[in-house]
């Protein structure tokens, strides 16, 4: 899949899809991570956290992503390899659920990294400079990272994925690395590990 | 033409005259947001350094009322006593019956929330601005206009009315982030005191 259809795929999928006012949405993520400061009582658990609601999230994207690209009759080619697994990701994925661009750097055989200058989830967000907590552990977007284990793990990718830069942490952009780990076989989840 | 000598003159002298009120330094000393129950949320002065007189200065420190309560506080408490009387004007002006209503009707947004003018102390006057959520947002401001001005003193204050607008939304984005607490909670944050600082300076810069 060349670099340009992705991209095009992306806009026009986003012209498709219902809108959501973004300041709500940034206002239901923020009291969300707010709620789960008071349950939890270390920021490495609410990281954790916010991975395990990724996941449930980035499991029913696939499929809807999917679903929508044969409804708009595109044609979403098989990747054969992470680079065009990164480029459908960044440029139709994101393009398509958030509206926002996301660029690829430092692609290897076996992980790529996302950068994304604009976080629709941390719309007027600044952390806070208290010394109870470790704040500079929060990653505050690891939603992100959740939803795209939960995805590639759909599509038989195992990967691991992390916040590098956090413009909430004080960087000029926000990165994620994405480093595949395993290729799964059958695609079977762990349900079906005793047959 | 000895007439109009006569009048040319008259009128080089009453511009050179009005030059120096013509760029008046009206600049905002402090800066004052209070939540709905009185208590203060924000508080920063804005010290002028240049253009004071020497007995000013003596006058101040003996009383120490220039310097801040403690070394981390942003606001003498010469401006903290200034802001406090105001306050109690502001709740005469504003507060419940038999509150005099300050609103002229017919009027929404910013020009709503404006109560203009609230009290004049020494060479200062303190203005006053109140959100729809009882939220009040006020400034001191030197005053160097003459009150038979009043075309001036009517263009000075919409430009303090459009600043306390601007401070107001800032305020607001304040309020939008999830990790902050509204009410009764002093403000923290770097956003927003960077961003009223700057909207600060540029209004005393433009003097």
């Amino acid at each position: 899949m060349s670099k340009s259809t992705a991209a095009t795929n992306g806009m026009a999928l986003w012209q498709k899809m219902p809108k959501a006012n973004a300041e709500l949405f940034a206002l239901t993520y923020g009291t969300l991570v707010t709620e789960l400061l008071r349950d939890y009582e270390t920021i490495a658990e609410i990281n954790e956290q916010l991975d395990k609601m990724g996941y449930s999230i980035g499991v029913r994207c696939v499929d809807e992503f999917l679903a929508k690209a044969d409804q708009a009759n595109m044609l979403i080619a098989k990747c054969n390899n992470l680079a065009e697994t990164a480029e459908v990701v960044a440029k139709t994925g994101f393009r398509m659920f958030l509206g926002i661009a996301v660029e690829i750097h430092a692609t290897s055989e076996s992980s790529f990294s996302l950068m994304m200058y604009e976080n629709p989830l941390a719309l007027f967000v600044e952390l806070p400079d208290t010394q109870d907590k470790n704040w500079k552990d929060l990653k505050y977007s690891n939603l992100y990272c959740g939803i795209l284990r939960g995805a590639l793990e759909q599509v038989n990718l195992r990967v691991e994925c992390k916040f590098v830069r956090d413009t909430l942490q004080g960087d000029d952009v926000n990165e994620i690395r994405v480093e595949l780990k395993e290729v799964l076989q059958e695609g079977a989840g762990d349900d079906y590990q005793e047959e | 033409t000895a007439k109009t000598y006569g009048a040319c003159a008259s009128f080089s002298i009453s511009l050179v005259a009005n030059s120096s009120i013509d760029s008046p330094t009206m600049s905002v000393l402090s800066l004052a947001v209070v939540g709905k129950n009185n208590e203060p949320v924000f508080l920063k002065e804005f010290p002028k350094t240049e253009g004071r007189y020497v007995d000013d200065f003596a006058e101040e420190e003996l009383f120490g009322l220039s310097f801040a309560i403690r070394s981390n506080e942003p606001c003498s408490v010469k401006h903290q006593f200034i802001l406090q009387a105001a306050l109690d004007r502001f709740e005469q002006v504003a507060g419940p019956p038999p509150g005099v209503g300050w609103r002229t009707p017919d009027v929404s947004g910013v020009d709503a929330m404006w109560v203009g003018m609230l009290l004049p102390v020494e060479e200062m006057r303190v203005y006053g601005y109140m959100s729809t959520t009882k939220i009040k947002f006020l400034a001191v401001v030197e005053d160097v206009i003459p009150p038979d001005q009043t075309a001036q003193n009517r263009k000075k204050e919409s430009e303090i009315k459009n600043l306390l607008a601007q401070i107001h939304r800032l305020y607001v984005e304040y309020t939008l982030n999830p990790f902050n607490q509204i009410g009764d909670h002093k403000i923290v944050s770097k956003v927003f005191d960077v961003g009223v600082t700057n909207s600060v300076t540029e209004y005393n810069g433009k003097r």
